[in-house]
């Protein structure tokens, strides 16, 4: 194994400048949003949290000149730290705003929103400046197609470019070209946001809100639907609209955000059908539909829902704000234990594990993992019925027709296993802090999978310790553990040369 | 050198330790009570006892009214911070002065409602439908709190090593491109 030098840190500490330096820039949005509403003080305080990020990110950029080409090691350790350091930084202006009781609080939101997870600990929600509420969801929206994509479209061709992308969870290039890959993501992102704030808007004035406030609403629902990350304007989440159509549109988006970028991009450019043939899409539909079955059985068990309307508005939508990853509540935290019983939170649960498609602003485990664990089970009973000699071939479509090889098996099982660790990790960690196992479970899968539903522990008040372990988890689940680990390997790795 | 990247952490730190006192804790008090009022928090843990009983609530209203053509919705926030709907008749609402939101304290209510677990006639919404408004305080607009001198400070302390770096930045670069 190589040693890991000086030289190492400094391309690292030099890639994760750059990626900061171009982010630090998205801060200057809340600011002149501040400026124009009449918000000095929360100008004041996204002024500090846009020069912070720029001046670490010139600090990096100038203190650390990388001196050997960038390695995938380079890559995934970039991707880690840049989440990390943004993290701690953009939780700066939040903590500045009052609206937090301690600095890991602002730390909690600013993670929960990049990573689009849509938990959220902030105080007096409905008295929040509307640049800062604003801001919270064009986080989701950056943390959804990726911070990593937006210094891609800058950084040079020869710089960490895909390496970094990959630790991001979009190893799908929809170009050749890694940064016309980002160029396209963000087009496609903002094409949806100006149809989608549109439709929000007319539906939103339709719901009874003015012209303003319809507009302000609109903007904020598409980022937290298309990011699927599930923070709302006001702190009822999409209770507040009182109005079927929203929560359909609210439907439409989380699902559309859910789907890979590259298919997206198949579709409009290439072939309309991939729609149909594609295998996420397949799986997203088999999975949806047993759940539903589940939450059904539940929700009738329970007594809850009798009529079709509500089962729809509240069961469905719920059911597919888990699966997308998404997070947006018609109900209330608390009603998930009061009144939905054990099997309709299980299919909640299992929704919210499962998550949205690769490549997507989803979290979860992924629709393609999922299909190939369950093909090469099939795959596996199927071997019994051929000669020992027969050479069988499992295929996926998936952009095209692709042979399941070992590799791509065992790398999609790793993968769930460290979920299935994970969830169970947060779980026992809401336990030791006193709450019971399936409230517990329930929240760690939430962290974990990036969803941001919660059935009432995730408050300012929860323990201190079980918010790092969420933040924790919404990082790993959003990076998909290998940059991370990585990364602690790297740092340790380091220490331990050091120490010898 | 090899000491700048300590020095800058702890400058850094340094910095951001003393914005840290520069955070205030946003709170707001609620009126005295007119009478005792159930928590919203009380509705939704207990609806075997208030499912589609009246009740009485206080709450600050906040958020934006939403007018139907049959009626409206406002919501009113609890002393514990928690919101719900109330649906209610246009000519409740056009008495409402000031809608809570940032800078504006809305207009205090006492109301009595039949509150509904699963309401038949709004698709299974959790909400109350108002009987009537008990008593009402008109709310106001919040005084602005002007930017703290010594955070003003900072920033331009702050703005002026951006502004450095970035000259330093510049420089190199143009150097880089010459060579």
């Amino acid at each position: 194994m190589k040693s890991i030098l000086w030289e190492d840190w400094k391309t690292v500490f030099h890639y994760t400048g750059v990626c900061l330096f171009f982010l630090s820039f998205t801060l200057l949005i809340p600011v002149v949003a501040a400026v124009i509403l009449k918000e000095f003080n929360t100008a004041v305080d996204f002024s500090f949290g846009f020069l912070s990020l720029f001046i670490l990110g010139l600090l990096f950029r100038l203190l650390f000149q990388p001196e050997r080409d960038a390695s995938w090691l380079h890559g995934l350790c970039v991707t880690a730290l840049t989440w990390l350091l943004a993290t701690l930084v953009i939780a700066l202006p939040y903590y500045l705003s009052g609206h937090f009781n301690s600095y890991l609080d602002a730390c909690f939101d600013a993670m929960s929103g990049l990573t689009t997870t849509g938990l959220s600990i902030i105080q007096q929600m409905d008295h929040l400046p509307l640049s800062l509420n604003l801001w919270r969801h064009i986080l989701t929206f950056i943390g959804g197609q990726g911070i990593i994509v937006i210094a891609l479209i800058f950084l040079p061709p020869l710089g960490v470019g895909f390496k970094a992308l990959v630790g991001e969870g979009k190893e799908d290039r929809l170009i050749p070209s890694v940064k016309e890959t980002g160029k396209a993501i963000w087009m496609i992102s903002f094409i949806y946001l100006g149809i989608g704030t549109a439709l929000f808007w007319v539906i939103g004035k339709m719901a009874g809100l003015s012209s303003f406030w319809s507009l302000f609403h609109g903007v904020c629902m598409f980022m937290s639907s298309w990011s699927t990350g599930g923070f709302a304007p006001q702190s009822i989440n999409t209770l507040y609209y009182h109005f079927p159509l929203f929560e359909a549109v609210c439907m439409l988006f989380f699902i559309l955000g859910s789907m890979n970028f590259g298919l997206h991009f198949y579709i409009w450019f290439k072939d309309k059908k991939e729609l149909f043939k594609d295998i996420e899409i397949k799986s997203f539909l088999a999975t949806l539909f047993f759940c539903l079955l589940l939450l059904s059985l539940g929700l009738v068990r329970s007594g809850n829902y009798s009529q079709p309307a509500a089962l729809f508005r509240k069961g469905f939508f719920i059911l597919l704000s888990g699966h997308t990853s998404t997070g947006q509540m018609t109900i209330y935290t608390t009603q998930f234990l009061n009144q939905w019983g054990d099997l309709s939170l299980l299919a909640v649960m299992l929704a919210m594990v499962l998550g949205g498609a690769s490549g997507s602003t989803a979290g979860g485990l992924k629709g393609i993992r999922i299909a190939l664990f369950f093909k090469s089970i099939l795959f596996e009973i199927r071997r019994f019925f051929y000669p020992q000699k027969a050479v069988l071939i499992e295929k996926i479509h998936h952009f095209g027709d692709r042979i399941i090889e070992e590799k791509l098996v065992k790398s999609a099982l790793i993968i769930i296993l460290l979920f299935v660790l994970m969830h169970l990790g947060g779980a026992i960690a809401g336990m030791i802090n006193g709450f019971g196992f399936i409230p517990s479970l329930f929240e760690s899968i939430s962290a974990g999978a990036n969803v941001g539903l919660s059935c009432g522990i995730t408050q300012a008040s929860m323990p201190n310790s079980l918010k790092v372990v969420y933040i924790l988890n919404m990082w790993l689940g959003r990076l998909e553990f290998t940059s991370i680990f990585v990364f602690l390997f790297f740092v340790f790795r380091s220490i331990f040369q050091l120490k010898r | 050198m090899k000491h700048i990247p300590l020095l800058t952490t702890a400058f850094l730190l340094l910095f951001l330790t003393g914005l840290m006192s520069l955070s205030p804790i946003y709170a707001m008090e609620s009126p005295e009570s007119a009478k005792t009022s159930v928590s919203i928090h009380e509705l939704l843990s207990r609806p075997e006892i208030y499912d589609q009983q009246v009740i009485y609530i206080e709450g600050e209203i906040v958020g934006q009214v939403l007018r139907r053509k049959d009626g409206a919705w406002f919501h009113l926030k609890d002393k514990d911070g928690l919101m719900i709907g109330i649906w209610t008749s246009h000519a409740v609402v056009d008495n409402f002065s000031f809608l809570g939101r940032h800078g504006i304290r809305g207009d205090y209510l006492g109301i009595t409602g039949v509150y509904y677990k699963i309401c038949p006639l709004h698709g299974g919404d959790t909400d109350i439908h108002l009987n009537e408004v008990v008593y009402h305080i008109v709310g106001h607009p919040l005084p602005k709190s002007p930017v703290s001198p010594i955070k003003a400070y900072f920033l331009i302390l702050l703005f002026l090593s951006g502004l450095l770096l970035w000259l330093v930045n510049y420089r190199l670069q143009k150097k880089t491109n010459n060579d």
